[in-house]
C-alpha cells in the first residue's frame, strides 16, 4: 500500500473534517490488522485503533511534518496496544479467530484455517517485543530507523528481535507442520 | 545482522498480511468521539494522555546493542545526565511555600518545603560545566494538584536531539523535546509536572534510551524497562 499524500494530512491538520476522516478510511484496516496481531483480541484491537485516531485528532497540530505520518501514527497506535496489553495481562489471555476475512464464495478450508489459527498461535506466543518489532517490520514493511522511532529501541535491537521472532516462528511452525 | 526471511517466514507473512474486514461505521464512530472530546463530554483526545507505557530494550544484549554502533565504540561517550531545576526557579517556589505555611497555618514556616531528588553536582567530563547543575525540586503550591514546572537538563554535546519521555508526557518522544544551548552543548527543557512519583528516561537521537544515572531507578512493571524516578511536591 503506497503512503497517503501528505497534502491530505495538512488538510487534515488545518482543522478539515474531510481530510480526517479520508486519513483515517486510509489506515483503518493496516491499524486493525497490526492491533489485533499485537493484542490477539479483535475487541481491544478495534478499541486500541478508534483511540489512536482520536488521540491522532487531538495532536496533529504538533505532527512534524519532517517525520513520516505512517510512522508517528504507528507510534501512537502502538503505544495504545502496550497499553492495551499492560491491561489485558491482569486478565486471561483470549485469542480470537475468526477475524481476518475468508473468501465467503467457497468453501472453508479446513487446513487453511488450522494453519491460520497455528500463526496466531505462534504470534500469540512469542514475548510482545519481538511481536511487534516482526509486525512493524514484516508485515507493515517498515525500515527499521523507522522501527526505531516507533519503538525506542536502537535498530541493532530491533534486528535481535525480529531475527528471534523468526526462529521461533519457524520453528514453531515447523513442527505443527511434522505433526 | 542477515535479514531472515525464507519459504517458511514468507508463508507466514503472506497468511498475516491479510487486512482484516473493517466495520462500515469504524470513522463515523471515530468523528463522533472526536466531536465528543471536543465537547469534554469524551476520553482523551491527546497523545500524550498519561495512560501510555512505551517498549524499550528489556536485557542486557539489547541495551548493548542500542548503545554500540556498529563499529563497537560507544555512542556519544561523553553522555552526562542532570536533571535540575533552575537555582531561581527552586528558590521561588521555596519562598512561596514558606509565605503558604505562614499565611495557611498561622505559625512559624516549616522546615522544608521542596524536595531534591537527585544529584548535586555535574560529573561533566567537558570543561564549562563547573556550576552545579542537578537539581530537581518541587514545591507544594496552594493547591495540592497543581502542576510544577521542572527543568530537566542533559549534557550530551554530541547528541543530533535529545527528549524527555515520562509517564507525564504520554512517553511521546516528540512532547517535550530539549532545546540545546549552542555555548555549553547543554540541553533543557522545563515541563509542567503533577505533584507525586514520576518516571521518565531521556531519548537521545529519538532512540538511545538514557536513565538519569544518579536518580532512583524503577522497573516498568509490564515488561521490566528500567526508567529513573523522581518524586514531586512535598514528602
Amino acid at each position: 500500500m503506497s503512503a497517503i499524500d501528505m497534502s491530505i494530512v495538512q488538510r487534515a491538520k488545518r482543522g478539515d473534517r474531510a481530510a480526517f476522516s479520508a486519513l483515517v478510511d486510509f489506515y483503518y484496516a493496516r491499524c486493525l490488522r497490526f492491533a489485533i496481531h499485537m493484542l490477539g483480541n479483535s475487541q481491544d484491537a478495534e478499541e486500541a485503533v478508534q483511540d489512536t485516531f482520536v488521540r491522532v485528532h487531538g495532536a496533529l497540530n504538533r505532527y512534524d511534518e519532517f517525520d513520516r505520518f505512517e510512522s508517528w501514527l504507528f507510534r501512537i497506535l502502538a503505544n495504545r496496544c502496550r497499553t492495551m496489553m499492560g491491561r489485558e495481562a491482569r486478565r486471561s489471555r483470549v485469542l480470537v479467530y475468526g477475524d481476518l476475512p475468508h473468501d465467503r464464495g467457497t468453501p472453508p478450508d479446513v487446513d487453511a484455517m488450522v494453519w491460520r489459527e497455528e500463526i496466531q498461535t505462534a504470534l500469540g506466543t512469542l514475548p510482545a517485543a519481538q511481536r511487534e518489532a516482526f509486525l512493524l517490520r514484516h508485515i507493515e514493511g517498515l525500515e527499521y530507523e523507522e522501527m526505531g522511532r516507533i519503538t525506542g529501541a536502537g535498530v541493532s535491537a530491533l534486528k535481535m528481535r525480529v531475527k528471534r521472532a523468526c526462529e521461533f516462528l519457524r520453528m514453531r511452525l515447523a513442527e505443527v507442520e511434522r505433526a | 545482522m542477515r535479514e531472515e526471511r525464507d519459504e517458511m517466514i514468507d508463508r507466514i507473512v503472506d497468511e498475516l498480511k491479510t487486512l482484516p474486514a473493517v466495520p462500515a461505521d469504524a470513522t463515523a464512530r471515530v468523528l463522533a468521539r472526536v466531536d465528543a472530546a471536543r465537547r469534554g463530554d469524551g476520553p482523551g483526545t491527546s497523545a500524550t494522555d498519561d495512560d501510555d507505557v512505551i517498549y524499550f530494550p528489556t536485557n542486557t544484549e539489547e541495551m548493548r546493542a542500542v548503545q554500540m554502533p556498529a563499529g563497537g565504540s560507544r555512542v556519544d561517550g561523553g553522555l552526562r545526565r542532570r536533571f535540575v531545576v533552575s537555582l531561581p526557579a527552586a528558590l521561588g517556589y521555596a519562598l512561596a511555600a514558606t509565605l503558604a505555611g505562614f499565611l495557611i497555618r498561622g505559625a512559624l514556616p516549616r522546615k522544608a518545603t521542596a524536595v531534591a531528588v537527585a544529584p548535586s553536582a555535574p560529573v561533566g567530563e567537558t570543561s564549562g560545566v563547573t556550576t552545579p547543575l542537578t537539581r530537581v525540586a518541587a514545591t507544594k503550591r496552594d493547591q495540592q494538584d497543581a502542576p510544577v514546572p521542572v527543568q530537566f537538563v542533559l549534557d550530551a554535546k554530541r547528541a543530533a536531539s535529545v527528549a524527555v519521555v515520562g509517564d507525564f508526557n504520554a512517553w511521546d518522544a516528540t512532547a517535550t523535546p530539549l532545546v540545546k544551548d549552542s555555548v555549553s552543548g547543554i540541553w533543557s527543557g522545563l515541563v509542567k509536572v503533577n505533584p507525586g512519583r514520576h518516571v521518565y528516561a531521556f531519548l537521545v537521537n529519538g532512540r538511545e534510551w538514557t536513565l538519569d544515572p544518579r536518580a532512583p531507578r524503577t522497573k516498568d512493571s509490564d515488561y521490566g524497562t528500567e526508567q529513573s524516578v523522581m518524586i514531586v511536591g512535598l514528602p
